[in-house]
């Protein structure tokens, strides 16, 4: 929000305004980030002492509201505590964020007075409410922007497809072209399409279905020397290539035959067994 | 669409399966239906989050391709012909205004995720309920999503729960101005106040408080 | 000589209670009692009329004594139980029916109908729909459209009914009024010993006339405005009747509804085309044999297909609305103008399933298929017809369209295809040469990811002196005024009235556009006028503006001109009652006229202020919100306390007028 400076109903401690003529109010903000939030740790310091005595009873305390304009996010991070952190997630903000530091009031307060008022309030105790402002420093702002990721745009050389034949397994694999067809029977098809909307539990498609498949095209690779199909022209084939260099593992070579296909493939798509049973566990925990 | 977007085929966030619903076309100038739409957006879009909901691109290829039979006829092109500024108000139900905090609300079909947003409330046993009282009246939507405080989905709703509290369940019908007067009541609390350090139940206790002074 | 008259049979065919009419409903009373209701108030609708018919179904219990002519009906039953006493399933009516007189209330089902032409010649003897309605059997001189061909719906109401007794009141479109009562029973003996008909009327006894004269119809009877009442007397209310009759409306009006061609009140539910999409939640979406709700997607979703034929065999047009669906029902609804279903159609060999919706529009189509339906218009028979050949023809080529259009339909797999999420970081298919090369990409591509590095600014608010605050008349942050411009829009477009609506009744409730006056766009007015501030900030606005001519002051002193606020402070000293007091320090001496403005969180309003006083000494308030004169000493500072009109808590500020 912006402030814009006006008469309070009651003296409000604040850096351009003299109701309190000899004491300030002051809070810093540092900030970092990690790839998903902005984290923050606060500073809050006032020389009030009628206002930190508020704060020590836990009638009062600290308050940062921050304001995005475009998501229209806004929300308030407080603390008894004169230092303290707090993260804004960064799915909730784009563009021009607003900060605003308060001290704010945490339940009501019959005949707020202090000695620290301006001698105009002389004789006079203050109604002051829940949430209501106590004192404010100057605001801030950031602009909050994104990194374009470009190849997250790009989809994965698998494709899950429904296989609507007649016979139809539960699973089958087709890697005759560019990309490796994984043709689920309608059910577990629908199956996978609810499940897959559900982020926490894509370790577990992955586990289900491609390791599977990674595991059973490795092996082919690995025995078909003679190569009766030439896969090279398969773009997924060139992709597994890429990557399997990356472990340091040619096709061929000793460096294949010695590792099991079944950690090659885990390997290649960020072991998702781990992540599985993390996952799982979290489902314990939340017992839902 | 192409020149828009600088590419072909736009790859959608997948994510976000909103292929899998379709809207209702509105029957008449009257009866259009925004309610069960809201439901629908709403429905299938929850998870989604604020930064995606702003985005532009998204909405304008929703409004375009996957609804465009619906947009032609809720926001028919050729009545805007008649007006002042027809781009204008062509560009804001298609696309997004300039002013991205508006824009939101008045897009043809993110202004149905925002219905959604700010009064679907898990807690009551059908989630929508107040979403049936934002839609009401054409002055609630708009009086409540043109605010600032909207952001604050405690405020909103709890708003929304007075207002069902007292023309649904008491019967007390709430006028337009009295609404108004609501909404300006709210902003010249936030004047002192902070609002969002209340919780719902405070918010909708003093908000509760000055409508039963307003209507006396 | 007004009474019940059971005309005598002249020693011929004897009445029992097994009259065919009757016992073609028994089955589902309260869906045959919807559809022809519903369907002859949709026959009389007023010609050229937009308005839509409306019919309302109540339940009242009336005491028995109001029960025309009650006495004699009972001595009816009697005779009849007399007459009957050998036929165990008679008997047993007539004791119920006798029961149900002899209770201290009876309850009726009423029906009323609106926007209709009423039943048309009742004083005139054979003619119109009264009479045909009430007396004749066999076909109706309606026209095609109209959706009941042989008026035999006529029997429904008395198939719910414990007595079998109905009483009819109308008003037509030339202001004819007329009631009469009909009684489908038994034959028995008359009080000559005679044997009488089956059927008897209450009303005038010569030559079983309707009642013309309005005094002499009870008042409960009485119709106030154009239509029909029908009045279902003995009406068996079993549980759940409310349900039912939704439900039949829904099954087999749905698209009037949605088309606002009807609406039907049952009880206090009302169905209309906006209330529809719940109700039909609540009722049949969940329901196995119900197919409204597939019906109405198939009708209203935007991604429908929609296929029409403007002349079918040179008898006008045929539209049909299908919609694939992984659990549709692979039916059509096959609907008349009205908007009445006549009957699902299936037996549909496709590959996929789907709901249709097929509308039958032109008037010859109409008629056409209005002959051949039986008397219940559940189906379509070629045979009805006089030449059955054609009539075979004609459907056949009917249905061939049909499928023709259907089969057309592929129903789009967008989702037959599926990525697996988050394996393009691990195994992206980046060598295809039909993606963009990476490189350039510009920068609004891609999906957003990670948060940059931010750069925090703070802004400083040091307050402006508030020289600079003067109030002119008029003078205020625009955010109403955006509002409000906005609002003219916010609708569906084509509602210029929209502005003028809102204006017109700032103080009613209802909202909601559906009163007639916006449906002409010739209210030329409203986009030329600003919207009007009748509300808040606004009005004070106009208000001020317009009653603030230059030169207001009488005898009152002049404000100096220079005069401004150098320094305030305003502070509440009752919050209880909204008294706050303001201190200003000033460059000048003299004069000024000062107003208060509440400042909310963004924005404000001028402040409505009840009293001001400074020194003890009262303060004049123009239209609430000009204080003054007020004394100004630049050497010392000005107090003021003030009381606002309404008792509120909030932030303050306040400033000169300029003036």
């Amino acid at each position: 929000m912006q402030i814009s400076s006006r008469q309070y109903p009651h003296p409000v401690l604040s850096y351009y305004s003299d109701d309190f003529p000899n004491s300030d109010f002051q809070a810093s903000l540092k900030n970092s980030k990690t790839p998903n939030t902005y984290l923050f740790d606060a500073e809050c310091v006032t020389s009030s002492d009628g206002i930190h005595h508020l704060i020590e009873e836990r009638k009062a305390k600290y308050a940062f509201h921050f304001e995005c304009q475009t998501t229209r996010y806004r929300r308030i991070f407080s603390s008894f505590d004169s230092s303290f952190k707090f993260q804004l997630p960064a799915q909730d903000v784009e563009g021009r964020v607003q900060i605003c530091a308060f001290i704010l009031a945490v339940e009501d307060i019959e005949g707020y007075a202090l000695n620290e008022f301006h001698p105009d309030y002389d004789g006079f105790g203050f109604q002051i409410r829940k949430g209501d402002i106590l004192a404010l420093d100057m605001e801030r702002s950031f602009y909050a922007e994104k990194e374009i990721d470009p190849l997250r745009r790009i989809p994965s050389i698998f494709s899950i497809q429904p296989n609507r034949s007649e016979e139809a397994q539960a699973i089958e694999v087709d890697s005759s072209g560019n990309k490796i067809i994984i043709k689920l029977a309608p059910d577990n098809f629908e199956y996978y399409k609810t499940i897959s909307l559900n982020s926490s539990l894509q370790p577990l498609l992955s586990s289900l279905i491609v390791i599977p498949a990674l595991v059973s095209i490795l092996e082919m690779l690995k025995h078909e020397q003679n190569n009766e199909v030439d896969y090279e022209e398969c773009r997924w084939y060139q992709v597994i290539l890429m990557r399997l260099k990356d472990f340091g593992i040619e096709i061929g070579s000793q460096s294949f035959e010695q590792e099991s296909t079944i950690s090659i493939a885990q390997k290649l798509i960020g072991d998702p067994l781990t992540q599985s049973f993390a996952a799982l566990m979290n489902l314990e925990d939340e017992g839902e | 669409m192409a020149e828009y977007f600088g590419t072909e085929g736009w790859h959608f966030p997948s994510k976000i399966r909103i292929e899998e619903i379709d809207l209702h076309m509105p029957a008449s100038s009257t009866v259009h239906y925004d309610l069960e739409n809201t439901k629908k957006v709403y429905a299938a879009l929850k998870d989604m989050t604020l930064a995606q909901a702003c985005d532009e691109r998204m909405w304008v290829y929703l409004s375009h391709q996957t609804f465009w039979n619906y947009m032609r006829k809720r926001w028919s092109v050729e009545t805007y012909l008649k007006k002042d500024k027809p781009e204008e108000a062509i560009k804001e139900r298609y696309f997004f205004m300039s002013n991205k905090g508006r824009a939101l609300v008045r897009h043809g079909i993110a202004r149905l995720w925002w219905y959604g947003h700010v009064s679907y409330d898990e807690t009551r046993t059908d989630p929508f309920e107040l979403t049936a009282v934002l839609l009401s009246k054409l002055d609630i939507a708009q009086s409540l999503l043109e605010r600032v405080f909207s952001g604050n989905r405690d405020i909103t709703r709890a708003v929304l729960a007075i207002l069902y509290q007292k023309e649904k369940v008491e019967q007390i019908p709430v006028t337009r101005n009295v609404f108004r007067s609501l909404m300006m009541y709210i902003n010249q609390l936030g004047g002192v106040t902070i609002l969002d350090a209340l919780d719902r139940a405070e918010l909708e206790k003093l908000i509760g408080a000055k409508l039963n002074a307003l209507l006396a | 000589m007004i009474g019940w008259n059971f005309p005598s049979n002249n020693y011929g065919q004897i009445t029992g209670l097994n009259d065919a009419g009757i016992e073609t409903f028994r089955g589902n009373p309260w869906d045959s009692l919807a559809r022809e209701i519903n369907q002859n108030s949709c026959d009389a609708r007023i010609p050229d009329s937009i308005e839509p018919v409306r019919v309302e179904f109540e339940v009242m219990n009336i005491p028995s004594s109001d029960f025309p002519a009650k006495e004699a009906y009972i001595k009816m039953l009697q005779e009849s139980l007399k007459y009957w006493s050998d036929n165990a399933k008679t008997v047993a009516f007539f004791k119920n029916a006798v029961d149900v007189m002899n209770a201290e209330e009876i309850k009726f089902l009423k029906i009323s109908d609106y926007n209709t032409t009423g039943l048309t010649g009742a004083n005139q003897g054979r003619q119109g729909g009264w009479h045909n309605l009430i007396k004749s059997v066999g076909s109706s001189n309606k026209d095609s459209k109209a959706g009941g061909s042989f008026g035999i719906g006529k029997h429904a109401p008395f198939a719910c009914s414990d007595l079998r007794t109905v009483f009819y009141s109308t008003m037509d479109t030339d202001g004819v009024e007329a009631f009469q009562g009909v009684a489908k029973l038994v034959t028995h003996s008359n009080d000559q010993g005679e044997p009488t008909q089956g059927t008897g009327y209450y009303g005038e006894a010569i030559r079983n006339e309707p009642i013309l004269q309005r005094d002499r119809i009870s008042e409960m009877f009485r119709r106030n405005e154009v239509g029909t009442d029908v009045f279902i007397a003995g009406f068996h209310a079993e549980g759940d009747w409310e349900t039912k009759v939704i439900r039949s409306v829904l099954e087999s009006f749905l698209v009037a509804i949605l088309d606002q061609k009807l609406i039907v009140k049952v009880g206090s539910i009302e169905i209309n085309a906006e209330t529809l999409p719940s109700i039909l939640e609540n009722y049949t979406k969940n329901e196995a044999e119900c197919l409204s709700y597939p019906y109405y997607e198939a009708y209203t979703l935007s991604n429908a297909s929609k296929f029409v034929l403007e002349n079918f065999e040179g008898m006008g047009e045929v539209r049909m609305h299908v919609l694939p669906g992984k659990d549709a029902p692979k039916r059509v609804a096959m609907v008349r103008s009205t908007g009445m279903k006549i009957y699902d159609k299936g037996s549909f060999r496709t590959p996929f399933k789907f709901a249709g919706v097929l509308i039958a529009e032109g008037d010859e189509i109409n008629k056409f298929l209005r002959q051949i339906e039986p008397p219940t218009h559940t189906a379509w028979e070629a045979d009805r017809h006089d030449d059955p050949k054609y009539a075979k023809a004609v459907i056949k080529k009917l249905y061939a369209w049909m499928n023709d259009k259907i089969r057309s339909i592929t129903p789009s797999d967008s989702s037959e295809e599926l990525d697996v999420e988050g394996l393009s970081d691990y195994l992206p298919d980046q060598f295809d040469d039909f993606q963009q090369p990476i490189p350039s990409l510009s920068e609004s591509e891609g999906e957003k990811a990670a948060p940059k590095e931010i750069q925090m600014q703070t802004n400083d608010r040091k307050s402006k002196p508030n020289t600079q605050h003067i109030m002119n008349e008029g003078d205020f942050p625009s955010y109403e005024q955006d509002m409000e411009e906005e609002e003219e829009e916010y609708t569906s477009p084509g509602l210029e009235v929209e502005g003028k609506h809102t204006d017109e009744n700032p103080d009613s409730e209802g909202d909601k556009e559906s009163d007639g006056s916006e449906e002409d766009g010739d209210s030329s007015s409203n986009d030329n006028e600003p919207d009007k501030g009748e509300e808040g900030p606004a009005d004070i606005e106009d208000k001020a503006g317009s009653l603030q001519p230059e030169t207001e002051k009488k005898l009152e002193p002049k404000a100096a001109k220079n005069l401004r606020i150098t320094q305030s402070r305003i502070f509440c000293i009752d919050p209880a009652a909204g008294k706050y007091r303001v201190t200003m320090q000033s460059n000048e001496d003299g004069y000024g006229y000062v107003g208060i403005n509440i400042l909310g969180e963004v924005g404000g309003e001028k402040a409505k202020v009840r009293a001001a006083e400074q020194l003890g000494e009262p303060i004049d308030i123009e239209n609430e919100i000009k204080l003054g004169p007020v004394l100004f000493d630049k050497k010392d500072r000005t107090v003021l306390t003030i009381t606002l009109k309404d008792p509120l808590r909030c932030a303050l500020e306040v400033a000169v007028y300029a003036n």
